[in-house]
């Protein structure tokens, strides 16, 4: 099958897609200036806490959840295939639709690496954290790891909201807040009883961040690469049940007629 | 590779069954669920078609008719509840994958297109569903644009195009896999009359290379001018099957004519001329004559205008008078 050929195109509606959501201005004056106040005000409750340490905690989780946040509007973007009106088109050609909006949304792996980054390694001299080229080199590479990790959790609350199109912001937005939560963001996953940690364990970005936690933090490359090993397991289980979720909708779709032509 | 017809084409041909119907509709059925468990709908009932090769076949009926219902079907987006539709021999359910790629599928409006991306990067996206590889979807692309005329448009965004520009190029894009037969649903609805008129030409060409087009419209004219064959379609059933140049005859056969300041004794006059069905008073000295013969709008018009009315129109019947003396339901009041 020429899926190669099916994934450069998508990739090409999903850029022209991105061009839609920011300009270079918007998304340096809009977005990013939103990204570095979020990431300052958590780091500067360990500010007023006096803890540097929990200062710098604060800083690494705010910051590596913007690639989160980001890849979380995965689920949003799964949706403008129906307010394209493309959705059919795409159920009756013969490539189906799972290839294309498991992949359209690429570009929110890029831009949250992006912002991600930027508002790590800018804000680290503010509140202390000091991180050699190689450190944030790592930092940078893995926070990529981590939004491409958990795109694939963006991609199932974008089945999700196109099946249930009228809680479609909900799925994305209780899954962001309860990884936020529970995922080590804030407070190390420890903190909590062993069944939530087991539960923190299935999200793909938890286990990224600790990576990115063990590579700024002096831990050793095979714990690294653990944590990683670990981000890239979850994710392929989510990605695996994202395809499933998709080409449930497509099937169930053609049983209801729930897809309109230019619907 | 080998030039001239090989073991393959052979295989080709039987497997998707050139031999049989373009278009093969047998006792198709759809209910759809209704809010509040209420009775489901029946949006098509024991629905039958076929469409050869080479034939525009046009599916003429009002809103609401079940066109659309039955051309998702056949674009095995939409399941049916009963029945069988085959597509060159293959049937829309089971056979869903080998049929898609032998279908082309165009709608009406401004939807159904990536708005942001250009022209051809639009085909070329398709072209890759449809199985091309990147040099021959780009080829494909640039052809199929020059053919719908909008080659020089090729590399502008969608969004700046104009209502039958979108058209064209929804049509382009349903050609774009070479499709054995193309559903068009409603295609020209909504396009101002120059868009339209471009518009049947393209479809005659398809039908000159061979391929079979489903047409569905309620525009009357459009199918008499475009169809070779077109199947009445109304409640979901089936009415008739006809030759368009019965349509034509039925548009002239009922035409109507419309005047203002006819006095209650012109009006008696005209009711009493040989081919005038009926006068309606549609308000005060309004009235509108409708007939039942060929060339009866004739004597109508020259007894108004030697009677000094000049306020005078003729208007083809619309799609429910025809369709009520289709079914013979000659008398029935029709809304107004
Ligand atoms: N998804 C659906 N759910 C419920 N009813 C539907 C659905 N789609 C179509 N219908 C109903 O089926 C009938 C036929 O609709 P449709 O095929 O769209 O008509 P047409 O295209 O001829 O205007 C209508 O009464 C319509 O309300
Ligand atoms: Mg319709």
């Amino acid at each position: 099958m020429n899926a190669i050929a099916v994934l450069r195109q998508t990739m090409w509606s999903g850029w022209t897609d991105l061009r839609i959501v920011y300009t270079p201005t918007t998304w340096a004056f809009g977005w990013m200036v939103r990204v570095l106040c979020q990431v300052v005000f958590y780091s500067m409750l360990g500010t007023l806490l006096g803890d540097p340490e929990r200062t710098r905690y604060l800083l690494v989780g705010a910051a590596v959840f913007i690639a989160v946040n980001e890849t979380m509007m995965a689920s949003a973007s799964t949706t403008w295939e129906r307010m394209s009106g493309t959705l059919s088109l795409l159920a009756a050609a013969p490539a189906g639709m799972v290839t294309v909006l498991a992949a359209r949304s690429w570009f929110w792996v890029a831009t949250g690496t992006l912002s991600s980054s930027i508002a790590l390694l800018a804000l680290a001299p503010v509140f202390g954290l000091g991180l050699g080229p190689g450190e944030s080199a790592a930092a940078a590479a893995l926070v990529f790891a981590t939004a491409l990790a958990n795109y694939p959790v963006g991609l199932c609350c974008g089945s999700l909201s196109l099946r249930f199109h009228r809680l479609r912001n909900v799925f994305s937005n209780l899954t962001l807040l309860t990884m936020t939560a529970v995922g080590g963001v804030m407070v190390p996953v420890a903190f909590w009883p062993g069944w939530i940690q087991w539960f923190a364990a299935a999200f793909p970005a938890v286990h990224g961040l600790e990576a990115v936690r063990l590579a700024i933090g002096g831990g050793a490359a095979d714990a690294v690469f653990a944590r990683l090993g670990l981000a890239f397991a979850t994710a392929a289980a989510w990605l695996a049940l994202a395809a499933a979720s998709l080409w449930w909708f497509q099937r169930d779709a053609r049983r209801t007629g729930s897809i309109d032509f230019g619907d | 590779m080998a030039p001239g017809p090989g073991r393959g084409d052979a295989e080709a041909m039987s497997i998707t069954g050139f031999d049989a119907p373009a278009v093969d509709v047998r006792g198709r059925s759809r209910d759809f669920a209704t809010a509040r468990g209420g009775p489901p709908r029946r949006a098509l009932d024991d629905f039958g078609l076929t469409v050869a090769a080479g034939e525009v076949h046009g599916l003429l009926g009002p809103n609401g008719a079940g066109k659309t219902t039955l051309c998702k079907i056949l674009s095995t987006v939409l399941l049916p509840t009963a029945g069988t539709a085959r597509v060159h021999g293959l049937d829309v359910v089971a056979d869903a994958k080998r049929v898609r790629p032998l279908l082309g599928i165009v709608f009406g409006g401004e939807r159904g297109l990536y708005a942001r991306m250009t022209a051809a990067q639009n085909l070329r996206f398709w072209a890759a569903l449809y199985g091309h590889r990147r040099r021959e979807g780009r080829r494909r692309a640039a052809e199929l644009l020059e053919r719908v005329g909008l080659g020089p448009r090729a590399d502008e965004p969608v969004e700046t195009f104009s209502r039958g520009m979108k058209q064209r190029l929804h049509l382009a894009r349903g050609l774009v896999g070479d499709p054995r037969v193309l559903v068009l649903d409603e295609p020209t609805v909504g396009m101002d009359p120059v868009s339209a008129h471009e518009f049947r030409g393209l479809v005659e060409d398809l039908r000159a290379e061979g391929r079979a087009v489903l047409l569905t419209t309620h525009d009357m004219a459009e199918a008499e001018a475009l169809c070779d064959r077109v199947s009445f379609i109304d409640g979901g059933r089936l009415l008739r099957c006809e030759d368009p140049r019965v349509l034509g005859e039925l548009l002239s056969r009922h035409e109507r004519v419309r005047a203002s300041g006819v006095p209650e004794a012109l009006a008696e006059r005209i009711a009493a001329l040989p081919g005038v069905e009926r006068v309606r008073s549609t308000g005060p000295g309004a009235v509108l004559v409708e007939t039942g013969r060929g060339g009866a709008a004739l004597p109508v018009l020259r007894t108004l205008v030697e009677a000094g009315v000049s306020d005078v129109s003729t208007a083809p019947p619309t799609l429910e008078e025809v369709y009520l003396h289709l079914i013979g339901e000659r008398g029935m009041a029709v809304r107004p």
